[in-house]
């Protein structure tokens, strides 16, 4: 069972890795079409603002990418922490937190939220803001209810 | 295997867990570990605010060598709907 649990970590790091090359790529190319971006200067708050907040997604994604890489890392070279991280997340309270408070559901929907939102976002400013509004209202709703079921169990 | 009777509190899930604990010197940590879970979940149970499934439950038991009644007290929730 332990066995199978690290080769699914081992899974793991590689697709972070992989998320963290791709995060890099798409950071290179969003810093050339920046570059360009501000060259040209005809672009108005909105585009701008839709160049960003897509620059530190992507930063963010990255970030986050390599901070699994680091844990994972570290985890799989003690077996302790290995158990500890199976029993973490197959714990039966933390899985009925979860379930508590949406996740994943609420997580999923808020990725496909953003997805939609960007894509919106090159035709109508006003429903990119709304959907962006909506996702990370869902996620404070979320954290919101699993600080308070984490508490309350 | 010494018997604690469990004292009633109000509406939670009363256990013997802490004291069976203690008798073997057991840490949380330690319990959590042999049972597959995390040591929060064992805090919760010991303190009324979660109550264990019934494999988890049967875990610990097993853990202490008891009947799972023995370790929990279930009559409340059998009051339940």
């Amino acid at each position: 069972m332990m066995e199978d649990y690290k080769k699914k970590l081992k899974a793991r790091r590689v697709r972070s890795c992989v998320l963290v090359l791709v995060a890099v790529c798409l950071v290179t190319a969003h810093i050339l079409y920046l570059l360009d971006f501000a060259r040209d200067d005809t672009g108005g708050f909105n585009d701008g603002f839709l160049i960003g907040f897509q620059f530190g997604l992507i930063i963010a994604i990255g970030v986050l990418a390599i901070i699994e890489v680091f844990k994972l890392s570290r985890t799989l070279k003690d077996e302790h922490k290995i158990k500890l991280m199976y029993n973490e997340e197959h714990d039966e309270r933390m899985a009925s937190i979860r379930a508590k408070c949406g996740h994943p559901l609420i997580q999923s929907l808020c990725m496909v939220i953003v997805i939609v939102a960007i894509v919106v976002g090159y035709f109508n400013f006003t429903i990119f803001y709304t959907l962006v509004v909506i996702a990370i209202f869902e996620l404070f709703v979320s954290l919101g209810l699993k600080l308070y079921y984490t508490k309350k169990m | 295997m010494q018997s604690i009777l469990c004292i009633k509190t109000g509406d939670k899930m009363n256990t013997k867990l802490k004291e069976l604990r203690k008798l073997h010197k057991l840490s949380q940590e330690e319990l959590a570990m042999a049972v597959g879970t995390t040591r929060q979940t064992i805090t919760s149970i010991e303190v009324g605010k979660y109550t264990a499934s019934l494999v988890l439950a049967y875990k610990i038991a097993h853990y202490f060598d008891l009947q799972i009644e023995e370790v929990f007290d279930f009559s409340d929730v059998e009051t339940e709907e």
